[in-house]
């Protein structure tokens, strides 16, 4: 397990030369990435969400493509396309970004649902098909995608399904002001990321991953995980709960969290600090709690309230 | 052929017959079949004649031709026995070729075997199951202590030849007074224990929880032949099989009726005739574990005893081939160790989890009583709040039960110690003294009372507690 610690430190030190503070959401971040997941940053305008996903990018030393959300974008500019070689008389697939081990795609919701679904095979089977052939694509595969969720026109809201394949959603938020300061003073000269350098491998990566399945959790704290996750479900003001697949992350994310803090075991509190970051963005709310103006968080606050936690008691 | 290679066919082959001898009595029809005893008497002729008749010949340096054709000759000889044996059926027979098969095969093998002491000791551990497993189905308790004892006898002799053998020395055990005596000591411990079971455990008792054990055991590997043989039957559709899964179902029928009846200990042993009334069971029961405990503590003390005797012995007393010699007792001492040291954690994470248990109710009682949503650590500030300044004990308790319930088993018993001493100075802790609100309440009701005449103030919750 102290490999995946020394990476996670390689790798969490690298970001901090870019983004200053929010230690929890590059934190948040690295568990993705351990996971084997993909990030989808949500947040406005001009906090970060691209410097971080280019970050990560860049820290990993591996393809990195990018994807600009437009209305213009097509599946095949996603994918690739097979075209018709005149010179060696023959039908050739060209790789679009999506082969690449780390794919940023920025403001993802202003690509049309059709261009967007391009992305639904290659992020969950980690292959895609095209003209019936189907590519499987290299590894690692990471999608960092990011969206800004005030404004609204001219995009396509992301369907469930494809929420759904994300691992996490991550809100960066403003800087305080003391690190606002120090974001003028790295940036005053040139832009830190412009130098920035490789710290992992992709070997490297893949290895901590496998590493992270190894962490234990006891058969009580996967009980409460079932549990918290199960609560979702037909929760009131939910339409839909935590699917199958959002028990299987928040199950990851608590074992990559206890890895992060050298332990090689989950806790209970493992499962609720990664709960909202991995299962919020897959509950669906119904007219009335929209109407309401409640959030997703609260359903999971309530649920995290209702779920007794697993600890011995006389 | 050595002397000690013969004893070992002798052994291996006791050790055989206590594993093939009760599936041995199934053979033939009813009126044909073979006794335990006789069964028990032809697997141990049979494997030792192969093994030792392979091994003659091949000393004998005869010609391959006649070679083969001496063993085959013995294959017949041993097939026509027991064919003869397992009546007139043309299945019978056939089934009585097929074990007198299995029988020559395992004596070739035997013959030919190097029985290195790796070899036997695994031998002893897999075999261990086997024969536990046959001997509770046949409610014969003894072939397990049999096979034991074979077994750890060969297990000796096989130690005995490898030194021997390494060490050009005498390999005659009484040569080797300490070794010797680890022998006779073994031997006589395996006898005790068997005399300990008979004493205990009587027949009727070993004969329930056999039966038992049958259901639990046997049932689930016989649907599983009964699947198999459905399978080979599909393919081949022989007779001979038919004729198996017949018996194999009589012989489960036949157990588990007597279980249903409850008068099992009858049909399996025939010799009990009524049921063992629950209390005579319960009494057994407990008369065993307290035997058992008793044991435990026994074969504990004499360890102990030797340990210390071994540590004031002067280095240079040790005998020559003490190395070799020890190996065995160390791989005895270290499979125990481990199981010792397994316990021991266990029961400390045990008590660490009983000591974060009271603790919690302890924190409760002072109120700071814990939510139910609330994890270990996020309780932690409520602790540190009902045993003022003793955070940093509060913080290895549950950090210590943390690792105990969700994580591996503590690494030492040190560990436990110091949680044990955390909590008896928590215990010790005075709970904060919270200021007494009566005094007040009273003024107030008094000032409320002078500004409304007599209109008595509502009783305001929890006014009488502190």
């Amino acid at each position: 397990m102290q490999s995946v610690t020394l990476l996670a430190d390689r790798l969490r030190a690298n970001i901090r030369t870019v983004i200053v503070g929010k230690d929890d959401v590059i934190d948040l971040a690295l568990i993705a990435l351990l996971c084997d997941g993909h990030l989808l940053l949500e947040d406005v305008p001009g906090v970060g969400k691209t410097t971080l996903a280019k970050t990560i990018a860049r820290s990993l030393n591996g393809v990195f493509k990018r994807l600009q959300g437009a209305p213009d974008l097509l599946p095949s500019d996603v994918t690739g396309v097979s075209y018709f070689n005149q010179k060696i008389q023959e039908f050739e697939f060209r790789p679009g970004p999506v082969f690449a081990n780390v794919l940023l795609a920025d403001e993802i919701n202003r690509a049309t649902p059709r261009a967007q679904a391009a992305l639904l095979e290659a992020m969950q089977e980690r292959q895609t098909t095209v003209d019936g052939v189907t590519h499987p694509l290299p590894k690692p595969f990471l999608v960092i995608a990011t969206q800004n969720p005030i404004e609204l026109e001219g995009t396509f809201p992301l369907p469930e399904a494809q929420i759904d394949r994300f691992f996490a959603r991550l809100a960066i938020g403003y800087p305080s002001e003391h690190e606002e300061r120090e974001l003028l003073a790295r940036y005053e000269r040139a832009d830190p990321l412009l130098t920035l350098q490789p710290v992992a491998e992709a070997a490297e990566l893949i290895a901590a991953q496998q590493a992270i399945r190894t962490i234990r959790v006891e058969r009580s704290v996967v009980d409460y995980l079932l549990k918290l996750c199960r609560s979702t479900r037909g929760a009131p003001g939910a339409q839909l709960g935590v699917s199958p697949r959002g028990s299987l992350a928040l199950y990851r994310a608590a074992q990559a969290r206890s890895a992060l803090q050298g332990r090689d075991f989950a806790l209970p509190d493992d499962v609720k600090r990664m709960a909202p970051s991995v299962l919020t963005h897959r509950i669906v709310l119904d007219a009335q709690s929209r109407l309401r103006n409640r959030s997703a968080e609260d359903i999971l606050r309530e649920a995290l309230e209702r779920t007794p936690a697993p600890v011995d008691a006389i | 052929m050595s002397r000690a290679r013969l004893a070992l066919i002798g052994l291996y082959a006791l050790g055989d017959a206590c594993a093939l001898a009760a599936p041995l009595t199934l053979l033939g029809p009813p009126a044909a079949r073979l006794s335990l005893a006789a069964a028990f008497i032809v697997v141990v002729l049979s494997l030792s004649g192969t093994a030792a008749s392979r091994v003659s010949v091949v000393a004998a340096n005869v010609d391959r031709v006649p070679r083969i054709g001496i063993l085959v000759g013995l294959f017949t000889l041993i097939a026509f026995l027991m064919a003869a044996f397992s009546g007139r059926t043309l299945s019978a027979i056939g089934i009585g070729v097929a074990a007198a098969l299995v029988l020559w095969w395992r004596g070739m093998a035997l013959g030919g075997e190097e029985f290195q002491p790796d070899g036997v000791r695994m031998r002893l551990w897999l075999g261990l199951v086997l024969v536990a497993v046959i001997g509770m189905a046949a409610a014969e308790p003894i072939l397990i202590f049999l096979f034991v004892a074979a077994t750890l006898l060969a297990l000796h002799i096989a130690h005995l030849v490898s030194v021997a053998k390494n060490r050009d020395v005498d390999p005659r055990a009484f040569a080797h007074p300490r070794w010797a005596r680890a022998i006779l000591a073994i031997e006589a411990g395996v006898l005790i224990l068997l005399l300990l079971e008979m004493l205990v455990f009587n027949t009727e008792v070993v004969a329930r929880i056999a039966q038992i054990a049958v259901v639990a055991l046997i049932f689930p590997f016989a649907v599983l032949v009964a699947l198999i043989g459905s399978l080979i039957l599909l393919i081949i559709s022989p007779e001979l099989i038919a004729e198996l899964m017949r018996r194999i179902a009589e012989f489960m029928q036949a157990r588990l009726r007597a279980f249903g009846s409850g008068n099992g200990a009858a049909d399996l042993t025939q010799q009990a005739s009524d049921p063992i009334s629950p209390v005579v069971s319960v009494a057994l029961v407990i008369g065993l574990i307290i035997a058992a405990i008793i044991v435990v503590v026994l074969i504990a003390g004499a360890a102990r005893v030797a340990a210390k005797r071994r540590l004031a012995r002067p280095p240079g007393d040790m005998p020559e081939a003490a190395p070799e010699l020890d190996a065995e007792t160390d791989a005895l001492r270290s499979v125990g160790g481990r199981v010792g040291a397994r316990l021991s954690k266990l029961f400390a994470a045990a008590t660490i989890r009983l000591i974060y248990a009271r603790l919690t109710a302890e924190a409760a009682r002072r109120g700071a009583r814990r939510a139910p949503a609330q994890t270990a650590l996020e309780y932690l500030p409520g602790l540190a709040r009902v045993f003022p300044g003793a955070d940093a004990d509060a913080r290895r308790v549950t950090d210590a039960y943390i690792a105990a319930h969700y994580g591996e088993v503590p690494d030492t018993l040190d560990k436990l110690r110091a949680i044990q001493a955390a909590w008896a100075r928590l215990r010790r802790i005075e709970p904060p003294v919270v200021p007494d609100a009566a005094p007040a309440l009273r003024l107030l009701r008094q000032t409320q009372g002078s500004t409304q005449g007599s209109a008595q103030a509502p009783e305001p919750p929890g006014s009488s507690t502190t």
